[in-house]
C-alpha cells in the first residue's frame, strides 16, 4: 500500500479555456513508505506546484491526493493544517529559519501548537541528533550554512512525520554544506523516513530511490534511480 | 515556548514599528488622562469651594415681605418683625430627620435691624460656635473670638461704617455689648453684620422663638440636593434652597470644557487606532513569509490570529500604562510649573484601570483586521514569496 497516492493531479491558472495556463497537467504516482523519491525539472515545469499541492497548500484544479488513505483536499482549510503539522515536515528553499528564535526555538515550533509536555526535551534531542546539541541558543544569523540547514531539518522532522517535503534544500549552499546535508537525508532515508525532494540539481537525486522528472506540467519520466541519471527534458 | 513568546520576541525584534504602536496609542490614552484628572482635581477644587461657602443650604420663611438678600438670595419679614414661619421648634424637626447624620452643622439665625450710634444697622443673631466652625475662612482683623453671650463681632464694613474697634462697647436695645473683634473684609455679606448672641437677640428684641432663617451644611457637597428634599418635607412652611449659583455656573462652565476635552480625547483615540490599523497591517505584510512559514509548519489560521493579537494585547497595555503616566505625569507638574494653578491632582486607580482597559480596546480592535488579513494568507501565496 503505498503512502502518497497523486492521481492526475491538475492546476490551471485563469478561468478561460482559451488562455488558461497550465502548471500541472495530469501528474499521476505513488509514493511508497520509506522511499526517497526526487522530483526533477526546469524552471517552469511545475515542481514547486507539485510540491506546494503535495504539501496539502494549494488546492488542484482537478485530480486527488491521497495521503495515508486521506483525501487530503477534502479537510476543511484548518483540518488541512492539522495535517500538515501531523503528516509532513517541510524544508524550505533557503531554510526559512525565523530568525528571531534560537535554534532550538525554531526547532519547537511545529510543537508550540500541540499538547505535548516534552517539547524542549523533544526539540533539544533532534538537535542532538544532527550534532548540533552545543548550539542550541545560538540564533540563526550565529549558526555556519551547513547548521543552519541542519536546524531546518530538525524542525522538519521534530515531531517525527511519516513524510518530509524538501524544496531546493542545498540550492543555495555550497558543495561541500551542500554533501553534507544530502548526507543527512541519506541518514534520515536510511533510518525508514519517506522523503520527497525537489531540485534542479543532478548532483542531488543520487542518493533517491526514484525520479520522477517534469516538463512543461507533464511528467515525462518515473524510474529508479541506477548509477548515472539521464535527464528526460 | 508558547505563543505569547512568539509574540513576545516578534515585538523585541521589531522595535520600531512596535514603538510606534506603543506611542500612537500612549498619546491618545494620554490626553484622555489629562482630561479626566482635570476633571477631577476641578471637581474638588469645587467642592472645596463649596465647603468654604459654609452654610451651603438656606431655609427661610416663604410667606413674608422681601426685603433682605443674603448670598444672593432674598430673606424674608426682615422689616416688618414679620418672621413668624421659622422658629426653634424647627430645629428638633431637622435634628430628627433621617437624613440627619448628613448634616454638619445647623445654625438658626435672627435678623434684626437696629439702631447703633444713631446709624441703622443689621444685627445678626447666631451661635458663635457653630459660626466660626463653619466658616473656616473667618479672620479677626483685631480682637478675639466672644467669650460670652454680653459679646458681639463686628463685619469689616459695618465696623468702618459705625466706628468701632475691637474693646469698644455698642448699646443694644439699652443694653451694653462689649466689641471683642473686628472681622477682616470677606468681600461677603458678613463684612455689613453685627454678630451677636442668638438668644440675646431674641430676649432682647422680644422675638421669642422667632427665627429668620436656618443655615444647613451638608457634610458632602453631593448630598445637598437630597438634604434640600428631605428640609423641603419637613418644613412645608419654608423655602430651602442651596447655595450653589455660583458653584453651578462654575460646573456648567466646566461640563463644556469637559466634553471639548473629551471629544479631543475621542479624536485622538480614533487617530490612535488608525495608526495601531496601519502598523499592524504593515507588520503583517512584513511578515508574509514568516505567516507562511507557521501556516506550512500546520498553525491554524485561528492560532495566527491569536498570535497577532497576543501581540496587540501586549503592545496595548504596555501603551495604556505609558498613556497613563504621562498624561498623568504632564497635569501632575502643571501647579508645580505655574504656581498660580489651583489644582490637587492625585492618582486614582479608577483612571489607570479606565486608560489600560481603553488602550487595550482600541489596541484590539484595530488589530482585528490585520489579525484576520494574516491569518487567511494563503501558504502557498506566502511560500511563493521564498
Amino acid at each position: 500500500m503505498s503512502l502518497v497516492l497523486a492521481d492526475g493531479l491538475v492546476k490551471y491558472f485563469g478561468a478561460d479555456e482559451t488562455t488558461r495556463v497550465h502548471a500541472l497537467d495530469g501528474v499521476s504516482f505513488k509514493v511508497n513508505r520509506g522511499e526517497y523519491v526526487a522530483v526533477m525539472g526546469p524552471s517552469g515545469s511545475g515542481k514547486s506546484t507539485l510540491l506546494t499541492i503535495l504539501g496539502a497548500m494549494n488546492p488542484p484544479s482537478s485530480g486527488k491526493l491521497v495521503i495515508d488513505d486521506i483525501d487530503v483536499y477534502s479537510l476543511s482549510q484548518e483540518k488541512r493544517a492539522d495535517f500538515r503539522r501531523e503528516y509532513l515536515g517541510f524544508v524550505f528553499q533557503q531554510l526559512q529559519l525565523i530568525p528571531y528564535l534560537t535554534a532550538l526555538e525554531n526547532v519547537m515550533l511545529p510543537l508550540v501548537v500541540t499538547s505535548r509536555k516534552d517539547k524542549k526535551e523533544l526539540a533539544a534531542s533532534t538537535l542532538e541528533r544532527l550534532g548540533l546539541g552545543s548550539k542550541l541558543n545560538r540564533l540563526p544569523s550565529e549558526l555556519s550554512g551547513g547548521e543552519q540547514s541542519r536546524v531546518a531539518i530538525a524542525r522538519a522532522i521534530v515531531n517525527s512525520p511519516p513524510i518530509i517535503l524538501a524544496d531546493e534544500p542545498i540550492g543555495s549552499l555550497d558543495s561541500k554544506t551542500g554533501e553534507e546535508v544530502l548526507s543527512v537525508f541519506k541518514q534520515l532515508h536510511d533510518e525508514g523516513q519517506t522523503i520527497i525532494m525537489v531540485t534542479h540539481n543532478p548532483d542531488s537525486v543520487k542518493d533517491a530511490d526514484r525520479l520522477i522528472q517534469l516538463k512543461d506540467g507533464k511528467m515525462v519520466a518515473n524510474e529508479k534511480v541506477k548509477g548515472q541519471i539521464v535527464l528526460a527534458f | 515556548m508558547r505563543l505569547r513568546d512568539i509574540a513576545m520576541k516578534n515585538i523585541i525584534r521589531r522595535k520600531g514599528k512596535m514603538a510606534l504602536i506603543i506611542i500612537g496609542l500612549a498619546v491618545g490614552i494620554a490626553t484622555l488622562v489629562s482630561i479626566i484628572t482635570v476633571m477631577l482635581a476641578f471637581q474638588k477644587n469645587i467642592d472645596q469651594q463649596l465647603s468654604t461657602y459654609g452654610f451651603n443650604i438656606v431655609i427661610y420663611p416663604a410667606s413674608s415681605n422681601l426685603s433682605l438678600n443674603y448670598g444672593g438670595m432674598s430673606i424674608s419679614g426682615v422689616d416688618a418683625y414679620e418672621v413668624k414661619s421659622l422658629s426653634m421648634d424647627d430645629l428638633e424637626k431637622i435634628r430628627s430627620l433621617q437624613i440627619a447624620s448628613k448634616i454638619m452643622a445647623i445654625s438658626p439665625k435672627l435678623l434684626q435691624p437696629a439702631d447703633i450710634k444713631g446709624e441703622q444697622a443689621l444685627l445678626i443673631g447666631t451661635d458663635f460656635k457653630q459660626e466660626f466652625s463653619v466658616k473656616k475662612w473667618w479672620r479677626l482683623a483685631s480682637g478675639k473670638k466672644p467669650s460670652s453671650p454680653k459679646e458681639v463681632i463686628v463685619g469689616a464694613d459695618a465696623a468702618k461704617k459705625l466706628k468701632l474697634n475691637a474693646g469698644d462697647f455698642v448699646e443694644l436695645n439699652g443694653q451694653k455689648f462689649a466689641v471683642s473683634g473686628v472681622l477682616q473684609s470677606a468681600g461677603s455679606q458678613d463684612d455689613n453684620l453685627i454678630f451677636c448672641d442668638l438668644k440675646q437677640v431674641q430676649s432682647l428684641y422680644g422675638r421669642g422663638k422667632e427665627l429668620s432663617l436656618i443655615e444647613v451644611t451638608a457634610r458632602d457637597s453631593g448630598d445637598t440636593d437630597l438634604v434640600v428634599k428631605a428640609l423641603e418635607k419637613a418644613l412645608p412652611q419654608a423655602s430651602v434652597s442651596s447655595i450653589k449659583q455660583a458653584v453651578k455656573f462654575k460646573e456648567k462652565a466646566m461640563s463644556s470644557l469637559i466634553r471639548f476635552g473629551l471629544t479631543v480625547s475621542a479624536i485622538v483615540i480614533i487617530i490612535s487606532g488608525f495608526v495601531v490599523l496601519t502598523t499592524m497591517s504593515l507588520a503583517v505584510i512584513d511578515r508574509k513569509r514568516e505567516i507562511g512559514i507557521f501556516r506550512a509548519i500546520g498553525y491554524r489560521q485561528s492560532t495566527i490570529f491569536k498570535i497577532i493579537l497576543i501581540e496587540a494585547l501586549i503592545l496595548s497595555l504596555i501603551g495604556g500604562i505609558a498613556g497613563y503616566a504621562s498624561g498623568f505625569g504632564l497635569i501632575y507638574t502643571v501647579p508645580i510649573l505655574f504656581k498660580k494653578v489651583n489644582l490637587v491632582v492625585k492618582p486614582n486607580i479608577f483612571v489607570l484601570a479606565l486608560s489600560v482597559g481603553m488602550s487595550v480596546l482600541v489596541g484590539l480592535i484595530s488589530s482585528l483586521l490585520p489579525a484576520k488579513k494574516a491569518a487567511s494568507m494563503d501558504p502557498a501565496d506566502a511560500l511563493k514569496s521564498l
